[in-house]
């Protein structure tokens, strides 16, 4: 179980301080996929980096009552858009530094996936297309074995269709023991692959939902998410009559 | 089986160009050496300046001192400065090459093993500098002998 308890996190400028996180509280049970939602600059990044340890913070990140150092920082893997491969390795290279490093590699995984979305295993990455950057990044994420797979808007700039393929062959392909936390703009597209949807606002917590739960509202993700960030659908015409 | 390639990423940072680098830094202490040759030059001169010339015959001149060994080399190790600068400048820009290598320093930085990514900047470079310095003293060593077979033994300090 992870238990995230931040109180604070601010990011230092020659202006000033930007607050960027503010009580966020929230713990991510094992085999949970979970949606983190919320508009740009509201923290979903950023949370995502403090999870990993890349950025500081006031508070306290547990892993099974323990803090993320060296030992159980392998539990947890990473997708980014920004990436986080080496351009001039091949997948081939990736899969021997990852063996070197992660004792808890997923070899079969990993040829499966690279075989469906037909990824060249002996090309470095920096001639991939965006898109199957994306693809490679996301499968390194699911394939080193880690616990909880943190991803931070991993499909900016694959194909619709391509997408669909990744939710499908991700509930395909995790096991029970596995967490997903996925940061996205794509709320639609997740709203039938996740089970819990939590919103951030202006770096804090706006909402922490069950899909199912709202399914049985009768109410869709995109619904919440208005009601909870008080968005009015004719603003934009009342804006356009104004002008 | 672990590919070639990746077996320098223990070393260097993975998928870095380091053949250029490994290169240059040989150059770098070839050239020193190189220059150092100077030694010889100033060791001639010290051995001439214990002999007087005379009717075509070397004499060696009454109470004549040597230069002591350590003048002779005086200045030396600015030779190899390119060459330990180079070092320094390389660690550095291996720690570069994560932040410009599309995002792998978020990689290196989540990895469980203890200083890998300090070690894959800086190791080379320290393994470098003292194999270069070891080198060095070997080569001053060998400089010293010659000192001592050139220089004639009443006339050492």
């Amino acid at each position: 179980m992870l238990d995230i308890k931040i109180s604070r996190k601010v990011y230092h400028s020659k202006s000033g301080g930007v607050r960027a996180l503010n009580n966020v509280n929230l713990t991510l049970g094992q085999g949970e996929i979970i949606g983190l939602f919320g508009e740009n600059g509201a923290g979903k990044s950023t949370l995502l980096k403090s999870i990993l340890g890349f950025v500081s913070y006031e508070g306290e990140i547990l892993l099974d009552g323990e803090k993320i150092n060296r030992r159980n920082i392998a539990r947890f893997s990473f997708a980014t858009c920004e990436h986080s491969f080496f351009p001039n390795l091949s997948p081939d290279a990736h899969r021997d530094f990852y063996r070197m490093h992660f004792g808890t590699f997923r070899e079969k995984r990993f040829e499966g996936l690279m075989n469906f979305f037909g990824l060249p295993m002996r090309q470095p990455l920096k001639t991939f297309s965006t898109g199957q950057k994306n693809q490679f990044e996301v499968i390194m994420a699911l394939c080193q074995g880690a616990d909880y797979i943190l991803m931070d808007e991993p499909f900016a700039g694959n194909d619709v269709f391509n997408r669909e393929d990744f939710y499908k062959v991700l509930l395909g392909v995790l096991e029970p023991s596995e967490t997903i936390f996925l940061s996205t703009h794509l709320i639609g597209e997740v709203e039938h692959f996740v089970g819990r949807a939590v919103l951030l606002h202006k770096g804090e917590i706006a909402g922490d939902v069950s899909v199912l739960a709202l399914e049985e509202a009768g109410k869709t993700l995109m619904d919440h998410m208005k009601e909870t960030y008080g968005y009015h659908a004719d603003r934009v015409s009342r804006a356009l009559g104004d002008m | 089986m672990l590919r070639r390639d990746i077996i320098p990423g223990k070393y260097f940072p993975p998928g870095y160009d380091y053949e250029k680098e490994q290169n240059t830094a040989f150059f770098l202490f070839g050239f020193g050496v190189v220059l150092s040759f100077e030694y010889y030059w100033r060791l001639y001169q010290a051995v001439e300046d214990l002999y007087l010339h005379r009717d075509g015959k070397l004499i060696l001149r009454e109470n004549a001192l040597a230069e002591p060994f350590g003048h002779l080399l005086s200045g030396q190790w600015m030779f190899f400065m390119p060459f330990f600068l180079f070092l320094l400048a390389m660690a550095i820009n291996h720690y570069l090459y994560y932040h410009s290598a599309g995002g792998c320093l978020n990689l290196m930085r989540r990895l469980p093993g203890r200083d890998v990514l300090l070690k894959s900047c800086a190791q080379v470079s320290v393994f470098l500098m003292i194999a270069g310095t070891l080198l060095i003293e070997f080569l001053y060593l060998l400089y010293y002998i010659v000192y001592l077979l050139m220089m004639p033994s009443q006339c050492l300090p």
